[in-house]
């Protein structure tokens, strides 16, 4: 997204406000600055014949004043609203965006990131398109109009007196660049801040409990300290530009004084006039005191949409053809032919290597393996949470990549290893993507959660806090099979769950699976899970190094032989 | 759910201003000498104005130029004074403002570290972050910028009211004929910005939370197709933000108008007087002048008044938060008695328990562990095992009956001293953004030999030499790993560790039989003479155990060898026939 394009999508709409602001404020500047000129004439008609018309100009000045306040008023909400508009646009069009993405691109852009775009750099934006282009325009107009009537009064003085000013505003102006480059800066140390305070705050209980404080007090004070240096150089920069401009126009005063006075003394300088001077100079302070924040905001703006373009621009990687497949509207046939696995962040560890198995409709799948064989990984691609070589799962003889995406995730169940609950109640992160149709209770049953909930304060409708910190790990994990089991699927990925429920529950939960008959896979590490399976893949390093029923895997020597025998032992002890 | 300002206790006042100085006494003297430097600067800047009435009256209008070189030396000489006071004074307030919020900032963050367990259970991550950042940035900022400049203008207000009334009393009373129309006019506007900013404050702190809870749950999102629905819900947050700030747009620009549009009328007031409008007094042209730079000085603070008291309402509401979040004391009682070399023997005697929601958990459980033993602790979901893990390890507090470790009560030990005695491997892993070394380390000086010894007993190599080394960098909370892979990295931090006690809560779950054979018999090994407590779902893992203590509802049901138990045919060998029965039954192949 580059400006002409930011301007075409969001600003365009918005140029009748503009438009409107634009008169609105030509009407200001011209009125405000034509006001000092009626002050000098009525003050120079004082000590003339004209006094007695000094009332009247000053009920006009009056009047001026309310004109003044509906114009000014006009300008800046006519400016400021549309900014208003556009950043909510922008941030409704962001988020939609991410929505569409994969976690391949999540990946790459954590939350805390994803937010800080959202906010300060749709911000800077923000103010670039309502306080930016108001500041631009009544700079432009101020300066010019004071100019014309400081000249009007005297080419000369204009002249003179502008050279403090100007000499400031570069100096100013210098500074204000620098600034900007410091509070970059802080921006990037306050970020490291958050982020280790985040994640000490998230691993507190092995913080406290290695009694690691002072390690992770030493890190965050390097990290405190390196921002406290930083704010203490901004003070410094912040107390000269605060009053240099207000210096720059005292100077200009006495550059008055010094070579006004002999102008006067030829009466070519009233004193009305003087004071028209003083009062056009001290209007010159605020719009050019502003217009180097406005450079500056300009150049933040400038970074804000390209970071902005950077997580919009990129086509969420999801190779949806123009006619895509209909998924398949019972448990349908799963094929894996051959496919390889890399994750895009590391494209040179291959995670799956050639694998090839075919799951007839409703039968079941197992997968077991060490370690980081790749179990889970199998599953994300199933998922399509990671895109695949086009040709290498096959649902139902079609092609995966060719089937509506999202219509796919509709008849695909999935419940990862990591859980992951809202915080919200319990019963609306069960019931998510499901209708509220009385199964509720049974699956409670099922998952032995009903006995939990009873211990809970609100029953189902407690909240579980954030990332369901009011649950156990286990009772999480439980949540999430209730949730996945509840909505409506014909294909079901188990990755790793059925360990964090005892027996008697995993048998009984897959009884009700052989029931429902979708198409299942199931990863464990517990053999009693996955021996009724219909066939069984045993996963080292990426491949598939047997496979089988459990009878036949049992029969020869192996990862699986082993595993079983060790759990049999145990068993039998 | 709690609301977001739970820890907020008394409105924001003056005596909690008070109190921060009384907390950064140096910093509070700074910005004590720094107002006295300010104080003089507005003395100059009042000052200034008469030069120019001399200026006008003594020399412009009669035409005298001589001694006009005098007024403008002194006008120079009072300028530049003004600018170095200013100068001085600003820098030194915001000096003094950052190093006091460097201090705060560490005090908040040391205070949350310190702070029990449940204290976390009550509060989401994302708003005690907030404390520690954007709450203490909105105060820096405003101490820095804002706050003092509020004070500064008062002064200044009411030093040049001071000095046109010396100068003029009737203009005076002319100038200050628009003070109640202004007075009524700014606290209806700012009574209106005060809640539109609260409302806007209110709607972006829910919108970015939000915001950020579904982008790290983004995988549930689009597998469960919620994105329409997260997006309308998303939606509706962000109108009501944009809603809030087109309003107090509105407000704000007319506070800002019209107070510039008084400012001139009161200058036509001024005309009118001096034109011999009322009373036939006719002022000089100097005096007049005087008067109408004197009423710009008087209205530019009343301008700026409704951004400085916006960011000053959310300082207010901020320090509000931070000193009600370090008032609240839920830290573990502190026990004064040192046991720098714990041996690792347990003795849990009568221990009744309840979280804060008041339903019991433990109900008298009475065991005892000895160093070089291995005991299980089993039982279903909420029998109580891992609120022992807990009370052991000093995340929480307040039970009843007595834990000794060593023949000391645990609550009257150092926390610092139970805390390197007992090493847990806990169930849900915790990992932080950094290199392995510091993974394992936590920041205690172990070598890097012995780290690479553990790693190896913990059958972690792969997954370390996957990361790249010691030196491999781990995400936020260990995105980079799988689950099983986290899990033995966190079982390789007890072992460099070395403590004395060894809980292992669920510590494999995710691991696969084979490698957790391993770990088993590396630990059989390295923790030989150690005091190990294991809780299990899996009751296959826990079989070799000295004696297995098995719980139901916050009680001991019995307690023994797997032997011992299944010859006595009790609980136990109940749970462990089910269990394996129902195994056998359920692995009947599919027909």
């Amino acid at each position: 997204m580059d400006w002409s394009s930011f301007t075409r999508r969001y600003a365009a709409k918005y140029a009748h406000w503009y438009a409107a602001g634009f008169f609105a404020l030509i009407a200001t500047s011209w009125v405000a600055t034509t006001i000092p000129l009626l002050v000098a004439d009525a003050i120079d008609a004082l000590a003339t014949p004209q006094a007695n018309e000094v009332p009247w100009k000053a009920v006009w000045i009056a009047l001026l004043g309310v004109f003044v306040i509906l114009v000014r008023t006009a300008s800046r909400v006519l400016f400021f609203t549309p900014g208003r508009l556009i950043e909510a646009e922008l941030r409704a069009d962001l988020f939609s965006r991410m929505l569409m993405q994969q976690p391949a691109f999540l990946r790459n852009y954590p939350p805390g990131d994803l937010i800080s775009r959202a906010t300060s750099d749709i911000g800077n934006l923000r103010l670039l398109a309502g306080f930016g282009i108001l500041q631009f325009i009544n700079t432009a107009l101020t300066v010019g109009f004071v100019g014309v009537q400081m000249v009007r009064i005297s080419p000369f003085l204009a002249a003179l007196t502008s050279v403090p000013i100007v000499i400031a505003f570069l100096i100013n102006h210098s500074f204000i660049r620098t600034l900007f480059v410091l509070i970059q800066r802080m921006q990037t140390e306050t970020a490291a801040i958050s982020d280790h305070v985040l994640s000490s705050y998230q691993g507190l209980a092995t913080v406290q409990s290695f009694n690691a404080n002072g390690a992770f007090l030493e890190e965050f004070d390097r990290k405190n300290l390196a921002y406290q240096a930083s704010s203490v150089h901004r003070s410094g920069i912040r107390a000269i530009i605060g009053p240099i401009l207000g210096l720059a126009a005292s100077l200009s005063i006495i550059v008055l004084l010094w070579q006004g006075a002999p102008l006067a003394a030829q009466g070519k300088f009233s004193a009305g006039q003087f004071v028209a001077y003083l009062s056009l100079l001290g209007m010159l302070i605020s719009p050019l005191r502003a217009t180097s924040f406005l450079l500056s905001v300009a150049k933040q703006a400038q970074v804000g949409l390209q970071r902005l373009s950077e997580v919009m621009t990129p086509e969420p990687d999801r190779p949806d053809l123009p006619a895509p497949e209909p998924a398949p509207k019972s448990a349908p046939k799963l094929e894996l032919r051959g496919i390889s696995f890399a994750y895009p962040d590391a494209p040179e560890v291959e995670v799956l290597h050639d694998i090839h198995v075919a799951v007839e409709p409703g039968q079941t799948l197992g997968i077991i393996g060490p370690t980081g064989s790749g179990k889970s990984t199998l599953l994300r691609c199933i998922a399509r949470l990671y895109n695949t070589p086009p040709g290498s799962i096959w649902v139902d003889n079609v092609d995966l990549r060719r089937i509506d995406l999202s219509e796919w995730r509709r008849q695909v169940s999935v419940v990862p290893q990591r859980t992951f609950l809202f915080s919200e109640s319990l019963k609306e992160n069960i019931l998510l993507g499901a209708p509220d149709d009385g199964r509720l209770e049974k699956m409670l049953a099922l998952t032995t959660l009903d006995v939990d909930v009873q211990s809970l304060p609100d029953g189902v409708e407690s909240p579980v806090g954030e990332s369901g910190i009011m649950l156990s790990g286990g009772q999480r994990q439980r949540a999430a099979i209730a949730r996945g089991l509840l909505k409506p699927h014909h294909v079901l990925l188990l990755d790793d769950v059925l360990s964090a429920v005892d027996h008697a529950t995993e048998a009984s939960l897959i009884a009700t699976l052989r029931q429902q008959r979708p198409t299942t896979l199931i990863v464990a590490h517990r053999i009693s899970a996955i021996q009724h399976a219909h066939r069984i893949l045993v996963l080292e390093g990426g491949r598939v190094v047997d496979s089988g029923t459990h009878e036949e895997l049992c029969s020869r020597p192996g990862f699986y032989q082993d595993t079983w025998h060790h759990q049999q032992e145990l068993a039998e002890t | 759910m709690m609301r977001e300002d739970d820890d907020a206790r008394t409105p924001a006042n003056l005596q909690l201003w008070l109190r921060m100085a009384k907390d950064f006494p140096s910093e509070a003297l700074i910005t004590i000498v720094a107002m006295i430097a300010a104080w003089i600067s507005v003395e100059l800047v009042v000052y200034l104005p008469r030069f120019l009435q001399q200026a006008i009256d003594d020399h412009l209008v009669p035409h005298r130029l001589e001694g006009l070189e005098a007024i403008a030396f002194a006008y120079l000489g009072v300028t530049l004074a003004g600018f170095v006071f200013e100068f001085a004074y600003t820098y030194a307030i915001g000096f003094a403002a950052t190093r006091a919020i460097t201090k705060l900032r560490r005090k908040v963050y040391s205070h949350t570290l310190s702070m029990a367990q449940a204290f976390f259970d009550q509060r989401p991550t994302g708003r005690l972050l907030t404390r520690a950042t954007s709450d203490v940035e909105a105060l820096g900022e405003t101490l820095t910028a804002g706050a003092f400049t509020i004070v500064l203008d008062a002064i200044l207000v009411f030093r040049t009211i001071f000095a046109m009334f010396l100068l003029h009393h009737r203009m005076t009373v002319v100038v200050l004929l628009v003070a109640p129309p202004i007075a009524i006019f700014v606290n209806v506007i700012r009574k209106k910005l005060r809640d539109l900013f609260g409302e806007v404050r209110d709607a972006i702190s829910v919108l970015n939370a939000y915001t950020a809870e579904r982008l790290g749950g983004m995988d549930v999102v689009q597998l469960y197709s919620e994105e329409t629905r997260t997006l309308a819900e998303h939606n509706r947050m962000l109108a009501r933000y944009r809603i809030g700030n087109v309003r107090s747009n509105i407000w704000d620009a007319l506070l800002y108008a019209g107070i510039d549009g008084i400012a001139t009328i009161t200058v036509a007031l001024l005309l009118w007087y001096g034109s011999g409008g009322w009373n036939d007094d006719i002022v000089t042209a100097g005096l007049l002048a005087m008067f109408i730079q004197y009423t710009g000085q008087l209205f530019r603070p009343i301008q700026e008044f409704s951004q400085k008291i916006a960011v000053l309402q959310r300082a207010a509401a901020s320090l509000e938060k931070i000193y009600g979040l370090l008032d609240y004391q839920q830290a573990i009682t502190p026990g004064s008695q040192r046991l720098p070399q714990a041996k690792g023997q347990i003795h849990l005697s009568n221990l009744k328990f309840a979280y804060q929601n008041g339903v019991p958990i433990l109900n008298g459980v009475e065991f005892h562990v000895q160093p070089g033993e291995v005991v299980a602790l089993v039982g279903r979901t909420g029998s109580g095992k891992s609120s022992i893990a807990r009370l052991l390890t000093r995340t929480y507090d307040g039970y009843e009956g007595s834990i000794t470790l060593d023949g000391l009560e645990l609550r009257e030990v150092h926390p610092d001293d139970v805390r390197n005695a007992i090493g847990m491997v806990r169930q849900d892993v915790q990992l932080f953004p950094g290199d392995v070394r510091f993974n394992l380390t936590l920041g205690k000086k172990i070598s890097d030999e012995r780290l690479r010894e553990v790693i190896h007993l913990a059958q972690a190599d792969e997954a370390v030499e996957k990361l790249g080394g010691l030196d491999g960098k781990i995400q936020h909370q260990g995105a980079n790993l799988s689950v099983g892979e986290a899990q033995l990295l966190s079982f390789a931090r007890v072992m460099a560790h070395d403590p004395p006690v060894v809980l292992l809560d669920e510590a494999t779950a995710s691991v696969d039989t084979l490698t957790e054979t391993r770990i088993q018999a590396a630990t059989k090994v390295l923790f030989e003479r150690k005091t190990v407590l294991v809780i299990a779902h899996r009751l296959s893992t826990v079989v070799d155990a000295d004696r297995i203590v098995v719980l139901d509802q916050g009680k001991v049901l019995e307690t023994g060898s797997h032997h011992e138990l299944m010859a006595r045919d009790g609980a136990w060998a109940a749970l462990f026939r089910q269990q394996f029965t129902e195994a056998h039954e359920a692995g009947s192949p599919n027909s």
